[in-house]
């Protein structure tokens, strides 16, 4: 499987693409801003995105419309990534197309879990 | 004048003496009253004694003329005839007061003079020198004698003492003539011409009074002088040896050709005894009452005086309280302003100008609402029907809206209860609640993210993701691993807790099942628990909550951390739960040291706990048992704990529990 990690913070990145690859066993292509997603997920069209929500200049949502307004990346599955918990949020960010949300901060050695979970649970 | 002046006048000592003359002028009246009619009661008395004597006097009269008829009836009277005659009168009964009585024979002797020769003396004991005694030779007797002679009427002597009498009391003698029988007595000659004698009766004055005193003199001190002046030579006679009144009444009357003085004294013992004292009863009466009248106008007016210097005193009070009271509104920093029953505004200070941006007197009369936005007027009135305090958007002069407070309350005014705001602007209040939201949000972007990533990356390395460690350093992995969450957990609580308090928590409530939140928080806490070697043990998970997942969890969570962190090694750590029709209880049971009583009543207060150095100890952030119970409380239920020293503690908690009849999910949107 193969994963576009998006977040403009470049540890969080860095631990997330370490964890998915190491201990989820996947390929991991990284974006730091939503243009580059859009550019990253175009020319390699990865099984999955990873979308941080809050992120400079083009935010998550913003990031999210523009691939679903993409022929090519319009079936790429998204799951955001954010630290807010408010539950509205989170059935706002799934009313618009998302997979699903993973909180911040998560839990590194079970991140790779927590997605296959969230692809499980989106297909049942 | 004014009121003070008059409070200066002298009323008490002016109606003292007012009053006085008063008492005076009656006392002068009945003074006078009294005298006349003691003067009335003497005339009365001294009519009764003249009275009485002119009847003795009267009587006797017609005793000697019926001895001078028995005289002129008769040839020769013998001394014996005429001592039957006035024996069978029965003198001393019928007569008292004669001492004697006889006959005078007119002598003509040879030188041609006349002698008043006394012929006999009835009674005659003792007194025999008199028989003989030629009374022409005296003076008084003589006067009388020649009196009656030529007036044919009896008559009496001037004081005399009577011959013969050794004690020499005074007395009086009376004489009527006798005529020869048949002569012609129509002239004094011819009356002189046929007198052949008179009949004598002599009176000691004592004797005729003494029995003469009836009832009309009675009780009367009176004097009997011979003459027309009561000179003491005269005294015929007196009632008391001294004469002692002051005020005497006196009568001249003739009685058989002599003037007799009549002298009547006025005693006090002669006058009623209420009469006798009316006066003097009018004086101290009168007296007294006019001291007390003067006395009572004295009181009256100090305390006149005393009530109009505290009335001015605490009408100076008053003004100067206004004016500090006026002061304190002026210069308030909070708004202020009254408003009469209609709502319009009676009052408005300078910091509600200042508020507002216009002058009071632009406001004044206005009614209140136009101080606000017009969204908030509705809603405005209702809270002054509740005389609340509340937040609310104002509206300056210029429409501009504002956030302000305003807080309604009553007080009692000389008009009734009156209705007043204070008022304070919030906008600088809410730019720095903007900016501690702001802040809040740095907070909680900027620290946590590097906090995700010192987590994630220790995370890894302690997870072997990054290859073996050395057992040294795996085990500082750890440690930093163990604070990094820590510190998030601090982090969290702290957002969590700000988001509560602003009361922006959501909460997603759908039926949950009590084995998901079980299961979910033993999965939370295993790790911990295992560290803490304290075993878990569950007991019941039927049913379904009414809950927000995520939250309930994190009570459960929470409430069983503080359950193991305070657990002594190899205890257990219970979890019940137990249905009920409309709620689940949850309990978290511990055998710690439990909870001491003083600690229990706060223990569910922001930054609380039992000792506050376990928080450190603990790795606890005293936040959780408040967010806890915010949750509960969010949920519509209750949380509580019970504990004892050295055997435990109980947390519990209820929230509604999810019937089976409910199929539409409750406050999807709930916010």
């Amino acid at each position: 499987m193969k994963i576009l990690i998006v977040d403009d913070e470049e540890d969080v990145r860095a631990i997330a693409a370490f964890s998915l690859s190491r201990v989820g066993k996947m390929d991991v292509i990284e974006a730091a801003s939503g243009d580059e997603a859009l550019v990253l997920a175009a020319a390699e069209a990865p099984d999955l995105i990873l979308l941080d929500l809050m992120m400079p200049a083009k935010d998550g949502v913003a990031t999210f419309r523009d691939l679903a307004s993409n022929a090519a990346t319009a079936k790429i599955p998204v799951i955001f990534l954010t630290a807010s918990v408010a539950p509205s949020e989170m059935q706002r960010l799934v009313t618009l197309g998302a997979l699903g949300v993973i909180t911040k901060p998560f839990n590194p050695m079970k991140l790779a879990e927590e997605v296959q979970a969230v692809i499980d649970g989106a297909h049942r | 004048m004014s009121r003070s002046a008059f409070s200066r006048i002298p009323l008490a000592p002016i109606a003292l003496l007012l009053s006085l003359a008063l008492t005076f002028w009656g006392y002068r009246i009945a003074r006078s009253y009294e005298s006349t009619a003691r003067q009335q009661r003497i005339e009365r008395a001294l009519d009764g004694v003249e009275v009485a004597i002119s009847l003795r006097l009267a009587r006797y009269a017609a005793l000697v003329r019926a001895c001078s008829a028995l005289y002129m009836a008769s040839e020769t009277v013998t001394p014996q005839e005429f001592r039957h005659f006035l024996g069978s009168l029965d003198l001393d009964r019928n007569f008292p007061g004669v001492d004697a009585i006889g006959f005078v024979d007119r002598v003509r002797r040879a030188d041609g003079s006349e002698a008043y020769m006394v012929a006999s003396m009835e009674p005659t004991v003792g007194e025999t020198t008199v028989i003989g005694t030629d009374l022409a030779n005296e003076p008084k007797r003589r006067s009388a004698i020649e009196r009656s002679r030529d007036t044919g009427e009896a008559t009496i002597t001037a004081k005399t003492a009577l011959l013969a009498d050794v004690e020499k009391r005074p007395g009086f003698v009376m004489f009527v003539p006798v005529y020869r029988a048949g002569a012609v007595l129509r002239t004094t000659e011819n009356r002189r011409e046929a007198v052949i004698g008179w009949i004598w009766a002599r009176f000691h004055a004592d004797e005729v009074m003494q029995t003469t005193r009836g009832p009309l003199s009675a009780g009367s001190d009176f004097a009997i002088y011979d003459g027309e002046e009561p000179k003491p030579s005269d005294l015929l006679y007196a009632t008391r040896a001294d004469s002692l009144s002051t005020f005497r009444l006196r009568r001249t009357v003739a009685f058989y050709g002599r003037p007799w003085t009549i002298e009547m004294s006025a005693e006090k013992a002669h006058a009623p005894a209420d009469a006798q004292y009316e006066s003097i009863t009018i004086l101290i009466a009168g007296t007294v009452a006019s001291l007390l009248i003067a006395g009572i106008i004295a009181v009256l007016q100090s305390t006149r005086r005393r009530a109009l210097g505290l009335a001015e005193q605490r009408s100076a009070e008053l003004i100067e309280s206004e004016a500090r009271t006026r002061s304190i509104v002026q210069h308030m920093h909070t708004g202020l302003v009254t408003m009469d029953d209609q709502g319009l505004l009676t009052l408005v200070n300078p910091a509600a100008e200042t508020i507002f941006h216009a002058p009071a007197r632009e406001l004044l009369g206005k009614p209140f609402a136009t101080l606000l936005d017009e969204g908030d007027r509705e809603f405005v009135v209702e809270a002054l029907v509740e005389r609340g305090s509340f937040r609310a958007k104002g509206r300056r002069k210029d429409g501009q809206p504002f956030p302000c407070e305003i807080a309604f309350f009553e007080f009692h005014a000389t008009r009734g209860r009156e209705l007043a705001a204070s008022i304070r602007d919030l906008t600088a209040f809410e730019e720095v609640e903007q900016l501690k939201r702001n802040f809040v949000a740095i907070v909680s972007h900027e620290l946590r993210t590097p906090l995700t990533s010192i987590r994630g990356a220790l995370g890894l390395l302690a997870g072997g993701a990054a290859g073996d460690l050395t057992p040294d350093a795996s085990r500082m992995v750890q440690i930093a691993e163990r604070n990094s969450l820590r510190l998030m957990n601090l982090i969290n609580d702290l957002l969590l807790f700000e988001k509560i308090e602003e009361g922006k928590l959501e909460m997603d409530i759908r039926p949950v099942a009590i084995a998901t939140i079980i299961d979910r928080s033993l999965e939370a806490v295993r790790e911990m628990a295992n560290h803490h070697e304290v075993s878990l043990r569950v007991n019941g998970t039927e049913g379904d909550a009414l809950a927000d997942e995520l939250r309930l969890t994190q009570v459960v969570v929470n409430l069983l951390s503080n359950a193991i962190k305070f657990s002594p090694r190899g205890a257990e750590v219970l979890v019940t739960t137990q249905p009920s029709d409309s709620s689940i209880e949850f309990r978290v049971i511990d055998h710690g040291r439990g909870i001491p009583a003083h600690a229990l009543k706060r223990i569910f207060e922001p930054f609380e706990q039992a000792d506050t150095s376990e928080s450190r100890a603990s790795g606890g952030t005293g936040l959780g048992l408040a967010i806890s119970k915010a949750i509960i409380q969010r949920h519509g239920g209750t949380i509580g704990v019970q504990s004892e020293p050295a055997r435990g503690s109980t947390f519990w908690f209820r929230v509604p529990a999810a019937r089976a009849l409910v199929v539409e999910p409750v406050g999807g949107g709930m916010s």
